[in-house]
This record gives structure tokens, C-alpha cells and sequence, in this order.
């Protein structure tokens, strides 16, 4: 179990609340509307189908990855149930489109809001520790809301008591109320990563706090 | 009044370009705006013709914008080119404005759009 202090958990928390407020901004600007986000709720698993964060594992999810690397690697995902993908696209056309090809819409328009709200939460990570992070293109896709990460490390169900966790999970749902439109943002990075996230964490509050 | 200007839009998604090109032509009617995937198709178009206006997405397959804006600074310096992108990072908006490009934060809204263009045709006229 990697071993975080209250202040540095709080700061890691922080650093999301700044990223993913930013993200929220930029969607609110994108759909004229006030978006709701919870504080982000941080949690250590052995693999992604652990994280007992997705309410409804078998839910069908339209999901947007973007991996990043820098000093730290990790997964970034932005996912929606895809019954209200639809009804967030056509809030986000804000030109005439005919319906028919709204669903043709549906991917490009849900990419580029994968990468706008991604990018604004590691581009507002990024600056605040000083530090450059490289994003991917973004990858869209349809799945089991339980299948959206891959189990890289199968464990077994013997080892699973002893095999320390080695996933940090950080999740951030947010709403739109005018449109009963919901989901969550995950950040999902290996012990290495964090261990470096941690050490940045470290290095960052003795430079604020001296 | 302004000229009419034209504008290539430099970006992969086409969800980014139907949106710029619709805040664009709503603002300046008279204005062509021509549209590119990537960096290869976008040289391609400004090999063929001249354009006041590129405006570029920095994340593309192949050439990422500041690349291709470094580019198309060389081959046309009369020409203006902005980055417009998601990524707020310090470090992209230092090499933007290095290379003489202007930074527009992503996401596009028709306010963000006309005022970009409005204040450069001021300064213009």
C-alpha cells in the first residue's frame, strides 16, 4: 500500500479539483449550462474491475481514453452512459444538423469534448506542478462500463490477499441538471507513477509552503 | 467594414472544424473558410493558394500543429496562424508565442471566435 499522507493525499486531490474545476468550465462553455462535479474520491485497487467506483459494472458507457506520460504515466477517461450520449451531442451542436446525421456526429463530437475536458485537466495539472505532461490522441469507445480498463496484471484469487494494490483510481463525477446528463472522469496510474506524482506533491508544498 | 478573408481550418476532428467554420460564417459571412485534416492535406491547400487565416489544432496524427504552424510561418509570413487547442499547457503557449503564433484556448464558442477575429482586423485596419 503506497503510503500518502493526509496533506499529500489532500494536495493530490487539489491538484484534480483545479484540473477537473477547469474541465468543468470548459464543458459549462460548451453546453451554456452550469455542470456539478463532486470532490474527487481517491482509491487503491488491485485491478481496474475492482474499483468498486462504477455503480453499474454491466452499464453500456460511451468512454473517451487518453493515455499521458511525462513524469508520470497514466490513463485519462471520460465516460457518459450511452443512452444520454445522444442528448449531449445535440447540446453541443449548437448549428442546424439533421438528426440522421447527429449519430454520425456522435463520435467526433464526443472525442473533441474527451480532449477538451481531458487537456484541461492535465494542461491545469501540468502548470501548477511546473511540468510538462505529452497527452495521446484521444480513442473513443463502447463497452461494459467494468471493461473500460484492460486487467493488465490478472491476479488470482489466492494471491489476492498478499499482492499489495498497485492502481490509484481517481474518479469525479459531474452533472449537468438541465439535462439530466451525467459522468465521470477517471485517472488511473500505476504505484511507479504515483510514487513520482507523490515525490512532485513533496516538492511542490516545500516550494508554496517555505 | 472588414475585407473578405479567407481562413483554413487545420484540424482532425470534424465535429471542431464543423463548429469554428459555423461561429466563422456567421460573424463574416463574406470570409471563405476552406477546411484540412492534417498537417499534410493542410500544406497541400496552402501550397495551392494564399490564406490570411490558419488556424490550427495543435494534437493531429502526423504533424502536430506547432510543427506545421512553424512551417507555414516560413513559407508564408504574411499570413496569420493561431493555435487553437485544448492544451493550456504553459510550455505549448511559450512555444506558440515563440513562433510568432497566436493561442486560442479550446473549446471554441462563437463569443471567443468573432472577438479573435474582430480584434485582429482592427489591428489590421
Amino acid at each position: 500500500m503506497i503510503d500518502l499522507s493526509d496533506l499529500e493525499r489532500d494536495t493530490i486531490t487539489e491538484l484534480i479539483n483545479i484540473g477537473v474545476g477547469r474541465a468543468a468550465a470548459s464543458l459549462s462553455e460548451m453546453v451554456d449550462q452550469s455542470v456539478e462535479l463532486t470532490v474527487p474520491s481517491i482509491s487503491f485497487v488491485q485491478r481496474f474491475s475492482d474499483a468498486n467506483l462504477i455503480a453499474a459494472p454491466t452499464e453500456v458507457v460511451s468512454a473517451v481514453t487518453q493515455s499521458f506520460n511525462g513524469p508520470f504515466n497514466g490513463d485519462a477517461l471520460l465516460v457518459f452512459p450511452e443512452k444520454r450520449s445522444l442528448e449531449l451531442v445535440r447540446r453541443l451542436l449548437k448549428v442546424d444538423v439533421p438528426l440522421d446525421s447527429l449519430s454520425d456526429l456522435e463520435q467526433e463530437a464526443l472525442m473533441e469534448v474527451g480532449n477538451i475536458i481531458l487537456n484541461a485537466c492535465l494542461g491545469s495539472i501540468s502548470n501548477v506542478l511546473g511540468h510538462p505532461i505529452n497527452c495521446s490522441m484521444p480513442v473513443f469507445r463502447k463497452c461494459q462500463s467494468r471493461d473500460l480498463m484492460p486487467d493488465i496484471y490478472p491476479v488470482s484469487r489466492q494471491d489476492a490477499e498478499t499482492t499489495a494494490p498497485f492502481l490509484l483510481i481517481l474518479h469525479v463525477q459531474f452533472m449537468l441538471r438541465e439535462d439530466d446528463i451525467d459522468g465521470y472522469v477517471l485517472f488511473v496510474m500505476d504505484l511507479d507513477s504515483i510514487q513520482t506524482l507523490k515525490q512532485m506533491v513533496q516538492r511542490y508544498l516545500a516550494h508554496t509552503l517555505s | 467594414m472588414s475585407h473578405p478573408r479567407s481562413v483554413l481550418l487545420v484540424d482532425d476532428s470534424k465535429f471542431a472544424r464543423l463548429l469554428v467554420k459555423a461561429f466563422i460564417e456567421s460573424s463574416f459571412p463574406d470570409w471563405t473558410v476552406d477546411e484540412a485534416v492534417d498537417a499534410i492535406d493542410a500544406q497541400t491547400r496552402a501550397d495551392a493558394r494564399s490564406f490570411d487565416y490558419f488556424i490550427i489544432d495543435f494534437n493531429m496524427p502526423g504533424k502536430n500543429g506547432l510543427e506545421l504552424g512553424a512551417d507555414i510561418r516560413q513559407q508564408h509570413p504574411q499570413s496569420t496562424v493561431a493555435l487553437l487547442t485544448a492544451n493550456i499547457q504553459q510550455d505549448i503557449q511559450n512555444k506558440t508565442e515563440a513562433l510568432g503564433m497566436d493561442f486560442i484556448a479550446k473549446p471554441p464558442t462563437q463569443e471567443k471566435i468573432t472577438a479573435y477575429f474582430s480584434a485582429k482586423e482592427s489591428s489590421h485596419d
